[in-house]
């Protein structure tokens, strides 16, 4: 085991994973002291029923003072404000936060300011800004794979500025993450395999960026076997709850890894390609992902061909021999994206240029190539790529990944 | 994966070079601007408070530091943070140190009257005051654990667990080679039985972290032990680091530990050690648990369904992916065997192989014979 | 009975002695590269005027001050960050850390990696810093230092490895 010089891994969230882990939340709540919890979700999961299941799970430890499903599919400044007032003016102390990425972030957003009792989230932006416990955050996630009912950041944006506000602290770590099958049986098998592509691109990253250390890696690496295992019969089968439970699972473990080890090329390609083009956030990883294991190939060859064995299994791996491992590694993402793409019918894409909204529309037109490279340098996880990138070849990976060729490995620049 | 798996660690590690340089900077992320410092002689005496009193140069933090000379000065400790207006504890040092520190904790934010009688988990409600644990020589788990004893009583919260645990050669002192196989063989146990019996991933992924640990450090250490001399006393960083490797694998157990707080080793380990009633250094509990872990994986080895993978964490993935599915298990039990025969050779004075030759009757055997089973769904 | 003591940690004087010549030097060396070396000119003007960012150790330094001027100038602004807003802190969390960079014994991409730096303020203005400090960092030091300290070693064309170099050296010190 490679260890480096100096490292940190914490995960202070309470993991309850199970097939009846919903019930497990009025004995969370009510050991924090905490039975006057606010419900913040969004109208697709409050539409999907979620919030009803999660009601029925509820006994009566627990009053609900308020249900709010507004959050925008983008966290911003304002839904977090109105929401710290409601939260005030129900006598609320605690948070169940039921859904995405986005209402983790919110809600982690609404507990800044009401367990300050502030009303100036920007005064909590950067580093140690947060040097107290939050009040009590439970995050049940309706997605596998955002991982943020484990993180320690939360992006907000600031629509008035055009700018995304960045929080970091290990008080924003949920003092829970709720992890229940139930959550997630209903979800699209588009989405399914884009979300739990984005926790796969997580563990990979986690793997092999400049942060991984052993803690990381072992967290990435049981993640990635989960995913690899399930992701394909959950598609098969949307409603088999011991997969569903798995992805989570592996999605949960994929996002204390990158939590602790950060991410790499994958990712700030894949927030260029968001924030340019308003592209679903999984898509872009599950796309990007065989690029930036290439790209950073004569850097990371033994982590990647570690990452063979997690996800072939131990036969492939044996049988593959060790020089061949890495590139096999990176052919098994490739055909996962080929393997998705037959049995969503086309609906999970494998190069940028296939990337459509859901009215059909091209999401990724190849005249913002240049516009996204160049966004690309301002995203912060670039550093801890193992090899650098400029401008140059964060347009060569985004010309190639549009266009769903392979990477030319001889334009890699290797200084 | 079994109906419900939890898992809660609220330390954060933070191990290797410079890793208390950055202590003042997650002390006033925890608003922690004033820290007492609890250590011992032993530490104090090989200067390693000077060790942390050089991270804090340039910086505003001005520690105090109490050491303790004999355990009936808690009173003492009580009042000098007090009266002195300090806001956070440090343990530099193991054992009887940190549950010094987590017990002050207890005292100070529920009363120092709440040490005298036992308290149910539930009943210790968070969060304590900021504890960060510096050890000076790897240990049993207890010290990362969310427990402590104090007059006899068990105290035993989540909220007990440091909130960093600092991990670093820098700190690391000279130890008898008893105790490091001690430290060792106990977290080797602790992490191959969640390994190879819990279907909790999240367990896993810390046990399989603590096992690439030990499997690293333990035998190259016992190997360049000068006879179970003092470790590393006089000698430079070539040893302080794989100490301090063992040191973060004990914290891992103690993880672990916490969240699995019935482990059959650890359970047996305790039988034994209370069968002989004064455990002598070749039959350290530690040792107790390595020779309960090779009885346990012996006696499940056809029921357990993660036993072979055992072998991932024991030696790498070339190695075990070489070994067919069926073959596996006996091979994980095999390196464990082996592993104590090698570190048997190192020692002079011998250590017990069975728990035939540890000097137990055949109906004590029988009894943690018995101890040692799992059930499995 | 305890024994107790309070620990004074004190000064660490030659090393931040060390560190402020340092950080000196390399704040003109900026200010030097922003006039003559179109990389780092380019880097500068995506930035908004009367920008002042600051490299520093937590929690009181010391310090390096560069801002761009009302008129879109990039100065040099010493070593004190009172009576001055900085919008962008890149700090390392303890002095020693910084020592650790300032005299070769790790990288800045390495420490970056092992956590010894955080950032307060706007992340891509922050790359922009990053990018920029590095290429200084390529002008300053002899190739096998510089290679140990930025993560890929460019390949620039000869003038500016020779011509513009030498430019930057001679304006640092002279302090244009
Ligand atoms: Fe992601």
């Amino acid at each position: 085991m490679v260890i480096p010089d100096y490292y940190e891994f914490g995960s202070r969230t309470h993991i309850m994973a199970g097939y009846d882990a919903l019930e497990q939340i009025p004995g969370l709540l009510s050991s924090m002291d905490a039975q006057n919890p606010m419900v913040i979700t969004d109208q697709g999961v409050s539409r999907a029923g979620l919030v009803d299941i999660l009601l029925q799970a509820l006994d009566s430890r627990i009053t609900i003072k308020t249900i709010q499903d507004d959050v925008p599919a983008d966290s911003d400044l304002i839904t977090v404000h109105t929401l710290a007032g409601q939260y005030r003016k129900y006598g609320c102390n605690a948070i169940i936060a039921l859904g995405g990425g986005s209402v983790m972030d919110t809600a982690k957003g609404v507990n800044i300011l009401v367990s300050a009792s502030s009303d100036n989230l920007l005064a909590f932006s950067g580093a140690n800004a947060l040097t107290h416990a939050l009040n009590p955050l439970v995050a049940v996630p309706t997605t596998a794979g955002t991982g943020s009912e484990v993180t320690r950041v939360a992006v907000i944006s600031d629509p008035d500025n055009l700018r995304k506000l960045l929080f970091t602290s290990g008080f924003l770590m949920p003092d829970a993450a709720v992890l229940d099958p139930r959550m997630t049986l209903t979800l699209p098998a588009p989405v399914t395999a884009a979300t739990a592509m984005d926790a796969l691109s997580h563990a990979v990253e986690a793997c092999l960026c400049l942060g991984r250390n052993p803690l990381s890696t072992a967290h990435a690496h049981e993640a990635i076997a989960l995913i690899s295992q399930h992701l394909l019969p959950v598609i098969l089968q949307p409603d088999h709850k011991p997969g569903r439970l798995a992805l989570a699972t592996g999605a949960a473990l994929a996002g204390m890894a990158f939590s602790n080890s950060m991410v790499g090329m994958v990712h700030t390609l894949g927030h260029s390609v968001g924030s340019v083009c308003h592209a679903p956030h999984g898509t872009c990883m599950a796309v990007l992902l065989p690029y930036g294991m290439a790209y950073n190939l004569h850097k990371t060859q033994p982590l990647l061909a570690d990452l063979l064995l997690p996800m072939a299994g131990a036969d492939v791996y044996a049988r593959t021999p060790p020089a061949d491992r890495a590139q096999k590694a990176i052919d098994w993402v490739n055909r996962m994206n080929q393997r998705l793409h037959q049995v969503t019918a086309g609906a999970h894409a494998v190069c940028l240029r296939e990337m459509k909204s859901q009215d059909g529309k091209s999401l990724v037109p190849g005249h913002l190539l240049p516009k996204i490279a160049h966004t690309a340098l301002g995203d912060g996880s670039i550093f801890y790529n193992p090899e650098d990138l400029d401008y140059d070849d964060c347009l060569m990976v985004l010309e190639a990944a549009f266009n769903g060729a392979p990477l030319d490995l001889s334009r890699v620049k290797k200084g | 994966m079994t109906a419900l798996n939890h898992f809660l660690c609220r330390t954060k590690t933070a191990f290797g070079t410079h890793a208390l340089d950055h202590l003042p900077f997650d002390l006033s992320g925890m608003n922690a601007r004033k820290p007492f410092v609890i250590t011992d002689q032993a530490a104090r005496d090989a200067g390693v408070h000077m060790v942390l009193a050089r991270a804090c140069r340039d910086t505003y933090l001005a520690p105090g530091l109490a050491t303790l000379t004999d355990a009936g000065d808690f009173e003492t400790l009580y009042h000098l943070f007090v009266d002195k207006g300090y806001d956070s504890i440090i343990a530099l040092g193991t054992g009887q140190v940190v549950q010094t520190a987590k017990a002050l904790n207890l005292a100070l934010c529920l009363g120092p009257e709440r040490l005298r009688s036992p308290a149910d988990p539930g009943q210790i409600k968070g969060p304590l005051l900021p504890l960060v644990y510096i050890p000076t020589h790897p240990e049993s788990g207890q010290d990362t654990a969310g427990e402590t004893s104090f007059s006899g009583h068990c105290f035993v919260s989540a909220h007990l667990m440091p909130d960093i645990a600092v991990i670093t050669a820098d700190t690391m002192l000279g130890t008898p080679l008893a105790a490091v196989l001690d430290s060792g063989l106990s977290s080797l146990a602790a992490c191959c039985e969640v390994f190879a019996f819990s279907g909790n991933p999240f367990a896993r992924s810390y046990a399989y972290a603590g096992v690439c640990l030990v499997m690293d450090t333990l035998l190259p250490l016992a190997q360049q032990s000068d006879h179970g001399d003092l470790l590393c006393q006089k000698a430079g960083k070539h040893r302080r680091l794989p100490l301090a490797k063992l040191t973060h694998a004990a914290a891992v157990s103690g993880y672990i530990q916490s969240n699995f707080p019935n482990l059959k080793t650890r359970q047996a380990g305790a039988h034994i050690t209370a069968l002989h009633p004064a455990p002598s250094a070749t039959l350290s509990s530690g040792l107790c648990m390595a020779l309960a872990l090779v009885h346990l994986l012996e006696n499940s080895k056809d029921t357990c369904p993660w036993l072979g993978k055992l072998l991932l964490p024991l030696t790498d993935a070339a190695h075990y992916a070489g070994v067919p599915g069926p073959g596996q298990p006996d091979a994980a039990v095999r390196v464990i065997r082996e592993l104590l025969q090698a570190l048997y050779e190192t020692l002079p004075q011998g250590m017990p192989e069975t728990f035939d030759e540890a000097g137990l009757t055949p109906r004590q055997i029988s009894e943690i014979s018995n101890l040692l089973t799992y059930a499995h769904p | 009975m305890t024994d107790f003591m309070e620990i004074s940690p004190g000064r660490h004087h030659r090393k931040r002695l060390y560190l402020s010549c340092m950080l000196w030097f390399f704040g003109r060396a900026v200010q030097a590269a922003a006039r003559v070396d179109d990389g780092v000119k380019s880097e500068f003007a995506a930035m908004p005027d009367n920008f002042t960012f600051c490299l520093g150790a937590f929690p009181s330094g010391p310090y390096m001050v560069v801002g761009k001027d009302s008129l879109g100038r990039v100065r040099h602004l010493g070593s004190s960050i009172a009576d001055r807003t900085i919008h962008l802190h890149m700090m390392f969390k303890n002095p020693a850390l910084l020592f650790r960079v300032f005299s070769f014994q790790e990288s800045t991409p390495v420490a970056n990696a092992r956590n010894r730096l955080y950032v307060h303020g706007d992340v891509p203005q922050a790359c922009a810093v990053v990018r920029i400090m590095d290429m200084v960092q390529v002008f300053l030091l002899p190739k096998f230092l510089a290679k140990r300290a930025v993560k890929r070693y460019p390949a620039w064309p000869l003038k500016r490895r020779t011509l513009v170099r030498a430019q930057v050296y001679v304006r640092a010190f002279a302090g244009l």
